[in-house]
């Protein structure tokens, strides 16, 4: 008997720990943020009729859950962030950060929520907080980097000198934070400090145009001209390398993962990928489910369905994309491109010359010009396929440069001299690639022969000071 | 049995206890259903100046000069000219979504219609008038700027049309270069033809430029300054030497404000006038104007724009800067409007007091709270003391305004436009007017 009894209670006992040890471990995962939490939390969204509906379900949705769990009260926070709800998504991040303290992300989002709102001394004291918190990996990691960066940033907006001086010169890490210290250094007119700052940056990232810019400036501040000049050809061979506002980039990450722009997104990948039919599908659902308002989204998935139907080779759906935006007052060059393309794959040349035509007054690319001088051709138009070729390796000439490949770029230029010796857009890009690969001899002949085209050409004759000075200098080296 | 019995006495005080510490431990630990939600401390969660205003003591009421929008209206410059020379003002406007330049004429009645004046222009930032070819009538350059959108790349242009008898004549005479914001004219050389100042906006790259006219429609361009981001370059001779200057304000996180001085025979010197290192400041135009009506040329700097956040809220710093010239090239600054997210202003006597007030309109407000300003006027007490009277909150997103009388009656009238291309896309306008009357508009 006495051991039915035992047995009866060792169940009980058993059945006691479990209760206890389950309840005291759903706390546990609720604190992580894990679990379901049974706290009823206020949420408050805008009282407005939200125009992308994808993102109004996705609120809604979320709105109901987060009253019972932190997972999807972040979320919700995210979501508002995302639709620029900056003050409504302020208040969910603080619940969050009520609850956990220590959550980083929350603490930088709340942070750029008030940083947007115009609440920059809140905005510092959040941001200060994510910096005295410990990462617990690569991306907290860069949270705090660019919170210290944003303290520097708001003390710029407050005009505070000497404080966001500091900030930067103590954030010796982050490169952005060490262009804003010489962009400081030089606008008071301390430019050997800045070079000193420049100088290692450039060596890193040798073709960061932001770099070359503000060491031109201090050059030219220093009174070395040739030094000046050196660097703002730097600049237009450079790219924009180096980003200093990351004010989109935190926006854009969230917003991509909800409402018209999460689906503009995956239809874009799949069109890059080559999946037409699902891209098809996916802008037909974006388009069935907006409404007659205008959206700019609504609008962008228009241009992509235009952008397939040129994948499609689709004379019809181009035409049909081509009326329906300017239907909605958008007569832009993809207009045109749209309906050119129609002309042409239907064989309609001589709409497709006038389409192409009005193209290249809007554009001077590459493509244009392809079509057009193809049309040329097709229509028996030499002589204007040979001015449009002109124009198409002119073209590409420049966007070898952009790309920094100035040997290439030469060659299409050498190309349209050899169709156009007369050009003097052909000569200058050649004497302008002459001289980024150091071949002065040659680019001062091409400048020279573009001046004789059009003696009022500025960029030739700027350039033929610049190879003078460096003439100057070198003979004076020399001495 | 007794090793049973104990066991079994140990059971039951196990079975007895576990519940009392279980118990115990979770009300110290866990949270009661019934608990209320966390109390956070909810400060202020935005900046809450420059939104709204008390009403115009000055009555406007809407003139519809104007088709209905279409789609997302994207009109970047508006001016009140009678180019058509009939003796009665004209709207131009510039239209980056039509790519085109439109004329709002009226007829004897008071009736406008839009027409198109010139078509394939690439996101026509400006359109300058004036009679270059010296034929008595108005030719048109253009401003392009190649992309409405931020771009990098050299896809701006200057144009000039030359209105002939058989329609206007396009002649490109500025390629190769960045997005071009603006385009002023003015004889710098002192040569007696028309030059122009050119604002090279670009995006990371961009310059300030002056196009010496050499007569037959071709000119040299000379560099001013090498700079990303200058919006507007207003000619006039602000250090009162007889020839025309150059100024230009630079954006895009420089903010800048430059002066080229002129020796009278095209040689330009410049010099920075200001600068702050507010990055965030939002400088969006250039207006030259004797604000104070003292004999010189001040300027009026409006300011927020801050297009690099997709939704942009006023901000402490956003309104109407007025730059008193001082003399000798020395500018002192006062804020004037603190309107958020004013991106256009203009100068004119609106009520007839003798002084010179100023017209702002805003491009991102806080556009959710529906009664928030979109276009507003500085009344100026005649010593430079302005005070900001609501005139309209529809249509929002204005970009540019443009004053002048539309209806011939003495008084000035407005007239702005809408580039809609930040949400909320709601209160959709393209060109709007206010003529001064008496009828109120919903404010």
């Amino acid at each position: 008997m006495i051991r039915w009894l035992n047995l009866l209670l060792i169940v009980v006992l058993v059945s006691e720990l479990a209760w206890f040890g389950w309840t005291r471990l759903s706390h546990v995962a609720v604190e992580k943020g894990t679990s379901e939490n049974v706290v009823r939390y206020p949420v408050d969204i805008p009282e407005i009729t939200f125009q992308d509906p994808y993102y109004a379900e996705e609120l809604k949705d979320l709105s109901e859950k987060a009253s019972t769990s932190l997972d999807s009260m972040l979320e919700l926070a995210d979501v508002l962030l995302s639709g620029g709800f900056y003050q409504h998504a302020a208040k969910h991040y603080e619940l969050v950060l009520a609850e956990f303290p220590t959550h980083m992300p929350a603490r930088f989002k709340r942070a750029f929520c008030l940083d947007r709102s115009g609440l920059i001394a809140e905005s510092t004291a959040q941001y200060e907080m994510v910096t005295q918190s410990q990462p617990i990996d690569d991306s907290e990691k860069q949270l705090i980097n660019l919170a210290t960066y944003s303290i520097g940033r708001n003390y710029l907006r407050l005009e505070d000198a000497e404080k966001a001086e500091q900030t930067f010169l103590s954030h010796k890490d982050f490169i952005p934070s060490q262009i804003q210290l010489a962009k400081l250094l030089t606008r008071s007119a301390r430019p050997r400090e800045a070079i000193a700052v420049l100088d290692p940056l450039i060596e890193e990232v040798p073709f960061s145009l932001e770099l070359h810019f503000w060491k031109a400036r201090c050059l030219e501040q220093l009174d070395d001209q040739l030094g000046m000049l050196e660097e703002l050809r730097l600049v237009e061979r450079g790219a924009y390398l180096l980003p200093s506002d990351f004010r989109k980039n935190i926006v854009e990450n969230i917003q991509e993962k909800f409402g018209f722009s999460k689906r503009l997104k995956q239809a874009e990948k799949l069109l890059e990928q080559g999946n037409l039919a699902g891209a098809q599908k996916q802008l037909d659902d974006i388009l069935n489910k907006a409404s007659t308002e205008p959206l700019q989204e609504t609008q962008q998935a228009i241009e992509l369905r235009g952008e397939l139907a040129m994948r499609q080779q689709d004379p019809r759906n181009l035409s049909l994309v081509a009326l329906v935006m300017k239907q909605r007052d958008v007569n832009n060059a993809n207009t045109i491109r749209f309906e050119a393309a129609a002309a042409t794959f239907t064989r309609n040349l001589e709409l497709a010359r006038l389409k192409w035509e009005q193209l290249t007054r809007l554009e001077s690319s590459e493509m244009a010009f392809r079509n057009l001088e193809q049309v040329y051709n097709a229509t028996g138009q030499a002589e204007l396929a040979e001015q449009t070729k002109l124009k198409r390796l002119i073209a590409t000439g420049w966007r070898y440069f952009r790309e920094n490949r100035p040997e290439d770029a030469n060659k299409e230029f050498l190309l349209a001299i050899e169709l156009d010796p007369k050009s003097e857009k052909a000569q200058l890009g050649h004497a302008e690639m002459a001289t980024y690969v150091g071949d002065y001899v040659s680019a001062e002949s091409a400048y020279r022969l573009a001046l004789t085209v059009n003696p009022f050409c500025g960029p030739a004759a700027r350039a033929i000071s610049f190879l003078r000075l460096r003439d100057i200098a070198k003979q004076e080296s020399q001495w | 049995m007794k090793l049973d019995l104990a066991f079994f006495l140990l059971l039951l005080a196990a079975v007895v206890l576990v519940p009392i510490w279980g118990l115990s431990n979770q009300t110290s630990v866990e949270p009661v259903p019934s608990e209320p939600a966390p109390v956070v401390k909810t400060a202020p969660l935005g900046f809450t100046g420059g939104k709204s205003y008390p009403a115009s003591p000055l009555t406007f009421s809407t003139l519809k000069v104007d088709e209905p929008p279409l789609g997302l209206p994207l009109i970047t410059n508006v001016q009140i000219i009678d180019f058509n020379r009939d003796g009665r003002n004209d709207i131009l406007t510039c239209d980056a979504s039509r790519n085109c330049i439109t004329i709002h004429e009226q007829d004897a009645s008071g009736n406008w219609a839009p027409r198109p004046l010139i078509e394939d222009v690439a996101a026509p930032a400006h359109a300058t008038c004036v009679d270059i070819d010296r034929d008595g009538d108005l030719d048109v350059i253009v401003s392009i700027l190649g992309n409405i959108f931020p771009d990098d790349k050299v896809v701006g242009r200057v144009e000039l049309f030359e209105q002939t008898p058989d329609g206007m004549v396009r002649h490109v005479i500025l390629d190769q270069v960045r997005r071009v914001a603006d385009v002023q004219a003015g004889d710098f050389d002192g040569d007696g033809d028309t030059d122009l100042a050119v604002a090279v906006f670009g995006y990371s790259r961009g310059e300030v430029l002056w196009l010496e006219n050499h007569g037959s429609l071709r000119f040299e361009d000379h560099l001013l300054l090498t700079a990303p981001g200058t919006i507007h370059v207003p000619v006039a001779d602000f250090d009162g030497d007889g020839d025309l200057d150059i100024t230009a304000i630079v954006s895009q996180d420089e903010e800048e404000l430059w002066g080229f001085e002129n020796d009278g025979k095209g040689n330009l010197t410049p010099r920075r006038l200001w600068f702050t290192i507010n990055f965030d400041l939002g400088s969006a135009g250039l207006v030259a104007a004797d604000l104070d009506q003292d004999g010189d040329m001040d300027l009026v700097l409006p300011v927020g724009d801050n297009l690099e956040d997709y939704d942009a809220y006023p901000q402490p710093y956003h309104g109407c800067y007025w730059f008193e010239n001082q003399g000798g090239w020395t500018f002192k600054m006062q804020r004037i409007a603190d309107l958020g997210g004013t991106y256009a202003a203009q100068v004119g006597d609106l009520d007839n007091d003798g002084d010179e007030d100023v017209v702002l309109v805003s491009m991102t407000n806080e556009w959710y709270e529906k009664k928030n300003a979109a276009v507003v006027w500085l009344e100026n007490d005649g010593q430079q003391n302005f005070k900001t009277w609501q005139i309209a909150s529809d249509p929002i997103h204005l970009v540019t305004v443009a004053v002048g009388d539309l209806n011939a009656d003495g008084k000035l009238d407005i007239v702005a436009g809408a580039l809609n291309f930040r949400r909320p896309y709601d209160r959709v306008g393209r060109v709007a007017a206010w003529v001064q009357g008496s009828r109120e508009v919903a404010q």
